[in-house]
């Protein structure tokens, strides 16, 4: 009986395709375009040799400044101990600098109360001194009479 | 299979006269494959239309894995009788399956008996589950190996092997219930 059923199932291989409809579909199908699979777009671009030369090249190029470049700065980064004195004697010179000018300023202002305190020393200040030159009357008569009377007493 | 290949390798170009061979070379096969699952010849046709037209858009994303190209074939054309019966849910006419399958088989007309038991067979077919319909098909129609089936199927050589078991149990149970209906009208 199996072997039968073989022989059935095996006669069914007689089934065939119309050939008017293979041809149509054959000339239907092979006038499509395929389908642009990017992935085989991208592997075909990066498998040519001029991609793959000029990322060599760039790679070489990159390594090469890598090397060439001065790192002192790139080193001191990653040490953080230096980093952090770097940090620390910047905020002292800020402080130090701040102090020497406090310091100047405390001594001009000291110096300019002082002078104002001080009632016997003779003002200095030209523009004053010329002020008051100027509101003497010398050629005031009395003072001419006093300058006389002077004179006698005096010789 | 080195021939294959290179036709393989010529299509995934972009050349369509080598695919055109793989076309001729598989149509009948896939063909037979889909008219048996899905009993109607219009269906049938647009099916393989369908497969091969897939099978030309996306033959670059084909990768030989040491099966032959019919495999691969086969499992565009399995993916697509589930969706056929997925979306369309037809109604099997057997009668109407008749017709059509004894339509096209050549010289048949004048060989009656044969037509009727290849007509019981195609019943038979039919009462069997999907995968149980394809494993027959693809084993004694197509004549695949287990490993091209499972391959097709998504299934091991073992599994396909117990199916088959199950399927030709199946079968030879309905042609000798149909066989014995036959003779009890006779008589």
């Amino acid at each position: 009986m199996s072997q039968q059923i073989h022989k059935q199932l095996e006669q069914l291989r007689q089934i065939s395709p119309n050939p008017q409809f293979a041809a149509r579909t054959r000339l239907s199908i092979l006038s499509q375009k395929q389908n642009i699979s990017y992935m085989d777009v991208f592997v075909s671009f990066v498998q040519k040799p001029m991609v793959i030369g000029s990322f060599a090249f760039a790679l070489a190029l990159f390594a090469l400044i890598s090397i060439l470049s001065p790192t002192v700065t790139v080193s001191s980064l990653k040490d953080t101990e230096t980093l952090n004195q770097e940090i620390s004697d910047f905020s002292i010179n800020i402080h130090l600098k701040e102090l020497s000018y406090q310091q100047n300023a405390d001594s001009m202002i000291m110096a300019a109360i002082t002078e104002i305190k001080d009632t016997k020393t003779s003002h200095l200040n030209q523009k004053t001194l010329n002020s008051e030159s100027q509101d003497l009357n010398i050629e005031n008569k009395n003072t001419e009479d006093i300058n006389k009377l002077l004179d006698t007493v005096i010789f | 299979m080195k021939e294959e290949i290179t036709l393989i390798q010529r299509a995934q170009s972009g050349e369509s006269e080598a695919f055109g061979v793989l076309y001729d070379t598989y149509l009948p096969k896939i063909y037979r494959f889909i008219l048996l699952k899905v009993t109607k010849k219009t269906d049938a046709e647009d099916l393989t239309h369908q497969v091969f037209l897939s099978a030309w858009q996306n033959v670059k994303s084909y990768r030989f894995q040491g099966n032959p190209f019919s495999s691969w074939l086969y499992k565009i054309a399995h993916n697509a009788v589930i969706d056929f019966y997925r979306t369309q849910k037809p109604i099997v006419d057997i009668e109407l399956v008749s017709e059509d399958s004894l339509a096209h088989l050549p010289n048949l007309e004048h060989e009656l008996d044969r037509g009727m038991e290849l007509v019981k067979v195609r019943h038979a077919l039919t009462k069997l589950k999907p995968d149980e319909q394809s494993i027959l098909i693809m084993k004694f129609v197509d004549e695949l190996s287990n490993k091209e089936i499972a391959e097709a199927l998504h299934k091991t050589e073992g599994a396909i092997r117990v199916i088959q078991h199950r399927a030709l149990k199946q079968i030879k149970n309905t042609l000798n219930e149909s066989t014995n209906t036959q003779t009890i009208r006779t008589a």
